[in-house]
């Protein structure tokens, strides 16, 4: 293995990526970032996890066929574990302090119905509805037939109806 | 109640298919973001070239085994007993440096156990299990998110200064890094008495002796102000936006005040700020206080107990003066919740009565201010101060009888439950989450959050 060689073209690779990435940044970092705060509710989170989200597709340039889907899955998971690290802390904040609701984020509605769905779902909604992702853009993303998209969200529909008539 | 389809479906679409809210980027995101990819770049390939090395050292010496002594070779190719590795098992077991004296050491003893003979020596790698917080007393906090934030402060009285993080809004913490820092515990002491970060992972701990971290407080590098004499001490450190703010006293006594500035993408190239002459003491006398505060793009600076530097853009600066009459100095936070709302305190002494303070706000950034009223109850000396909604302010103070906060400005104040727990340092995190530190004289192993807006109070305490 030419170690060298390889960490040459690696660093190359970012550094000729700038252009594209940097026009890539400047169009979807802020509805991504703001997509973040509606599912974290919080400024600093929501830019942690844009910024590192756009890290990893540096990290994987050459590999992304479709930066935007690469972003929004990226971002998801990392919001997946915010989520998850919330909720532990929510558990543990409850047990000393009772008026931790008035900490509620913005528009936890759509937060709470996203963190409701199934994983796979959670995807699909997130590319199409949030990424503004077509659905033959969902489906080449993610490797399935479009019509396997389309009754996903179908089956996201008809829970995310459940869970807000369960609001 | 189930509500029909067709509001259903309006209301899943409305919520589904609503505009995206945009967070724009903060100054110098995109070169941060393309820094951090370089460096795992890089991380990546050093692992490779290590995993290559590790690979070559483990393949010569083997060859030169089979041959130089091929029967050897075959023996245990037909002895199974001898394909038994001569790798030595180790089981690093760490022993945590703070005893129950509580005297802190440099760095954490790491003693391997040695299971089987070994061939070559042990070197432990891989993170070692920080020291106990036993006995640490905080001086100074730092939060970068709801959740994330730092403390400075000693475990025992004075000495090391050790550096504690928490990832779920101070539920539980955990010691970082090792700073070769002294503590002290007040601006103007021989030591560091302030840590701040300007992001996740970027952070100072600052006094007598500068040091910076990139790596979230793990490994500190001690650093120097350009055309900063060597003991003139930092007395405040403030970072927002992209932007890292330094304020420095020169020494002997601190008679002037100087603003240094940087970006976070260069951590110590800080530089005075153009055009800005330094804040001097009255008749070259020492100046008793200076603090930054923050805003958005606005920038505060007060020093002398009388001057205040304020700046919108963070770009050219104006002088003002604060409230406080003759006689009295502002005492440390100016504080602000918003680009043009201020408040401060102004204390002063009130002869055998002891120190009386007042607190001043202003809503044009420090060109008119106003004082609380009514004033807070029951009287005392505040020592601190912290505003984050318009009209929220709350106030620590000396005196047990007058815990006092006000959510309207002063128009009423209400007590909270901070028992004996004298504040000299209160932060807003958020408009909800409030961070309070204690009198250093006080010598409290702990320090106090609320959750509500300074409401009610929780008392974090560290085992003694």
């Amino acid at each position: 293995v030419d170690v060298a060689v390889y960490s040459a073209w690696e660093a190359a690779d970012v550094e000729a990526a700038q252009p594209a990435a940097d026009a890539l940044f400047r169009q979807h970092y802020a509805p991504l970032a703001g997509w973040c705060r509606r599912m974290t509710g919080d400024d600093e989170v929501a830019h942690d996890i844009a910024a590192e989200a756009f890290v990893r597709l540096l990290g994987r340039w050459s590999t992304v066929t479709d930066p935007r889907a690469y972003l929004y899955t990226t971002a998801l998971n990392l919001v997946r574990d915010r989520w998850r690290k919330s909720e532990r802390e929510r558990v543990a904040i409850r047990k000393t302090v009772t008026t931790l609701n008035t900490m509620a984020a913005p528009a936890p509605e759509l937060r709470m119905l996203v963190e409701g769905l199934p994983k796979r779902l959670q995807q699909v909604v997130t590319l199409h509805y949030f990424a503004d992702m077509s659905v033959d853009s969902v489906a080449r993303a993610l490797g399935v037939a479009p019509g396997t998209v389309k009754r996903d969200l179908y089956d996201a529909r008809a829970k995310l109806a459940a869970l807000l008539d369960e609001s | 109640m189930t509500r029909p389809p067709n509001d259903r479906d309006r209301e899943l679409d409305a919520l589904l298919r609503q505009p995206g809210e945009r967070l724009s980027p903060p100054d110098g995101s995109w070169a941060l973001v393309t820094k951090r990819a370089r460096r795992r770049k890089w991380a990546k390939a050093s692992l490779s070239i290590a995993a290559v090395i590790v690979v070559i050292a483990g393949a010569v010496p083997a060859i030169i085994a089979v041959r130089g002594n091929s029967n050897d070779q075959k023996l245990i190719e037909s002895n199974p007993v001898h394909r038994t590795s001569t790798t030595p098992k180790t089981t690093p077991k760490v022993t945590p440096d703070t005893a129950a004296s509580g005297t802190p050491s440099p760095s954490p003893t790491v003693t391997p156990t040695i299971v089987g003979t070994p061939t070559v020596p042990i070197v432990p790698t891989g993170p070692v299990a920080p020291p106990a917080l036993d006995n640490f007393t905080p001086t100074s906090v730092s939060f970068v998110s709801q959740r994330s934030g730092w403390l400075w402060g000693a475990t025992g009285r004075g000495g090391l200064g050790r550096v504690a993080h928490t990832m779920n809004a101070g539920q539980n913490w955990t010691t970082v890094g090792n700073t070769p820092a002294v503590l002290s515990t007040a601006p103007g002491g021989d030591g560091d008495w302030g840590i701040r970060f300007a992001t996740g992972v970027t952070g100072y701990v600052f006094g007598t002796k500068q040091y910076v971290t990139t790596d979230t407080g793990a490994t500190w590098t001690q650093f120097t102000v350009p055309n900063l004499a060597s003991d003139d001490p930092v007395v405040d450190i403030e970072a927002l936006a992209g932007k890292v703010w330094a304020l420095a006293c020169s020494q002997p006594a601190c008679t002037s005040l100087t603003l240094y500035g940087t970006s976070n993408l260069d951590p110590t190239g800080f530089t005075a700020v153009p055009g800005l002459s330094s804040i001097t003491g009255s008749g070259g006398s020492e100046i008793d206080a200076g603090s930054i505060t923050l805003n958005g793009t606005a920038v505060y600076v007060s020093g002398g107990g009388r001057t205040l530097w304020t700046s919108r853009d963070g770009q050219s600066f104006t002088t003002e003066q604060l409230p406080c009459s003759s006689g009295t100095t502002a005492t440390d936070p100016l504080s602000a919740w918003r680009t043009t709302g201020l408040a401060v305190l102004c204390s002063h002494d009130a002869g055998p009565n002891g120190q009386t303070s007042t607190a001043y706000r202003s809503s044009d950034g420090g060109l008119n201010w106003k004082p609380l009223h009514p004033a807070k109850p029951g009287g005392g000396f505040s020592l601190a101060l912290s505003a984050a909604l318009a009209g929220t302010v709350e106030v620590g103070t000396t005196n047990a009888a007058s815990r006092a906060y006000t959510i309207d400005s002063g128009g009423s104040w209400s007590q909270h439950n901070t028992d004996k727990f004298r504040m000299s340092y209160v932060g807003f995190i958020n408009r909800m989450q409030v961070v309070a530190l204690p009198d250093p004289a006080q010598r409290k192993r702990g320090f106090l959050m609320s959750y509500d807006g300074g409401g009610t109070w929780t008392l974090t305490q560290f085992p003694r």
